[in-house]
């Protein structure tokens, strides 16, 4: 009798342990998923800032800003997932070219505010990029603890999902190529 | 298109002529397969984000050694080290006091009394229990739990004393943006950044608790890096600062300190056992016999114990360097940049013969001593620097 209730207490204890592990991984990827938000709302913060400084030097890139421009404000506005994708779709290539365009500018490369200005972008890309690598390794460790043997127990009972990846959709290729020419 | 851009342009796609010069890599999305052409055109979200480190970007390959679980593994393999040495140093200083007792307490004329002129009790000699012996031992035990707590909460003070390090102003954006990344993805506070005024390229991780931890890079570092490498020395030290390392070291020091003090006072103890075997007068024979074993045992045991506890400790530092090197790979999923950085580093080192050897388990390389041979491998902090890379290219 002793031995059995034993055995229930064990269980009980060790339920109660993988019950809150469950619980802060799920926290974890959900904090995760919100510091994306976070960085790449400093980027479109950033944007029209370099816009507006190398506007007066870039004379003839005049389209290429206003893309770049265009393609920030739309980012800034969409709300549904489809719509950020298309609007990240659009910037990322509109800037790839401006800062190709840069290049052909002397005066551009002179200037201290026009580099501290890149850096802090170069900086805030790569923060998104760790964000986004951060929320896949906490879903990657939530769905681990869901799916092996001792806590997937508990997370059936309590209704615990695996997450899902932060993946990129495919492209279309030829849409891309319309916008820049 | 020019070689060396001024701009780091996050958006360019991976450039064939930069796949070969390493060093001349600044952009941080242009990654390691060169055999892969894009039109610049062409930068979907999908090509930017896949160049960082392919698929296995966003969808982490299952046969990947876990590091999370490895670093919690860490954490519970300190408080084991901690344990044991304590338990050495109690038996240490249980022996030193059993000695004591031996010469002095009578201990030795009480077990002869079980043993006949040819035939010394061995097993009742030794397993009387020794009053001092026990004294000894604990206090032994209290003062070395009682130095391990003061050392490590000085330990901060005298890294930084002792390198002249300034905090790092917030000018230098580029250092401030990689330490803000790095601890982004490894999801953790930003540490506090130090500068050491040097030439000579290395790095350090300091602090005791994950939310008090400091990041120092020497000038010669942030002169001689570009942004790639400089990520990836701050993910190897950032690597340190998650596993523990600084607890870790500071503890294995200082016990490894009192083992030797230990040990010295236990040759000294000998001096003692020749007296107490001229005192004592009855059976003379057993008891020259008895005396000349003990000293024997005593001397190995006090030469013995120390070397066997420097090997432990640098062996043990050397295992950490290489768990830091894979932690690094883990935060920027970009070992190539680690082996440039490394390569780097390890060129440029000079001899630094003011460093404290206690504390160079923090530091990304062995700074240089003024003899380098093979023979020093088993006393090195740090493992050497090809079987660094090897271990490193094998998680290409």
């Amino acid at each position: 009798m002793t031995t059995f209730l034993i055995i229930v207490a064990l269980v009980v204890v060790m339920g109660v342990v993988f019950y809150n592990r469950l619980v802060t991984l799920r926290n974890n990827v959900r904090n995760a998923w919100k510091q994306i938000d976070v960085q790449l709302k400093r980027r479109y913060d950033l944007i029209p800032n370099l816009v507006e400084s190398v506007k007066d030097s870039m004379e003839y890139e005049q389209e290429t800003l206003r893309m770049v421009v265009e393609a920030r404000n739309r980012a800034v506005s969409a709300e549904t997932p489809a719509q950020i994708s298309a609007a990240e779709q659009m910037l990322a290539p509109a800037m790839g070219k401006l800062f190709a365009v840069m290049e052909a500018y002397p005066q551009l490369k002179a200037q201290d505010n026009i580099a501290r200005m890149m850096e802090e972008l170069t900086g805030t890309e790569n923060k998104i990029a760790f964000a986004r690598q951060y929320y896949n390794d906490s879903v990657m460790r939530m769905n681990n603890a869901v799916e092996t043997v001792p806590t997937n127990f508990v997370a059936k009972a309590f209704n615990f999902k695996a997450e899902e990846y932060f993946e990129v959709p495919e492209v279309e290729k030829e849409a891309i190529k319309v916008n820049l020419r | 298109m020019a070689d060396k851009k001024f701009f780091r342009n996050p958006w360019e796609k991976n450039n064939p002529a930069h796949s070969d010069n390493v060093s001349e890599f600044d952009n941080p999305w242009q990654k390691r397969d060169a055999s892969s052409m894009h039109d610049p055109q062409f930068n979907a979200l999908t090509e930017q984000f896949q160049t960082r480190s392919d698929n296995e970007y966003a969808l982490p390959p299952v046969e990947r050694l876990d590091f999370f679980e490895a670093m919690r593994r860490n954490q519970r393999n300190t408080w084991i080290l901690i344990a044991m040495m304590l338990f050495l140093t109690a038996s240490f200083g249980y022996v030193l006091g059993w000695a004591w007792d031996f010469t002095f307490g009578g201990l030795m004329a009480a077990g002869m009394q079980y043993s006949t002129q040819q035939h010394v009790d061995w097993m009742r000699l030794i397993l009387t229990p020794s009053r001092s012996g026990f004294m000894v031992g604990s206090s032994l035990f209290a003062a070395m739990s009682v130095w391990t707590l003061v050392t490590l909460w000085r330990a901060d003070k005298m890294v930084l004393s002792m390198t002249d390090a300034v905090d790092a102003p917030a000018s230098m954006a580029q250092l401030h943006n990689v330490v803000e990344e790095i601890s982004i993805a490894a999801g953790v506070p930003k540490p506090r950044v130090v500068i050491v005024p040097t030439h000579v390229p290395n790095a350090f991780a300091t602090g005791l608790r994950q939310d008090k931890a400091i990041i120092g890079v020497t000038e010669g570092l942030l002169q001689r890096l570009n942004r790639r490498e400089l990520q990836n020395v701050v993910a190897h030290e950032m690597g340190h600062i998650m596993n523990g390392d600084m607890r870790y070291a500071t503890i294995l020091a200082v016990m490894s300190g009192v083992l030797v003090f230990v040990a010295q006072l236990l040759l000294n103890a000998r001096g003692f056992l020749y007296m107490g075997s001229h005192g004592g007068s009855r059976n003379r024979g057993g008891n020259a016999l008895l005396m000349v074993v003990l000293v024997v045992v005593f001397i190995l045991a006090a030469i013995i114990v120390p070397l066997l506890a420097r090997l432990i400790q640098m062996a043990i530092s050397r295992q950490r360097e290489y768990l830091a090197d894979a932690t690094a790979v883990q935060l920027t999923r970009d070992p190539g940049g680690m082996i440039a950085a490394l390569q780097k580093i390890a060129d440029l080192q000079e001899p630094a013969p003011q460093m404290k050897e206690a504390l160079e388990p923090l530091f990304i390389m062995t700074p240089a001593k003024m003899w380098q041979n093979s023979n020093r491998a088993w006393f090195s902090t740090h493992p050497p620097l090809q079987k660094r890379i090897e271990r490193l290219k094998a998680l290409e």
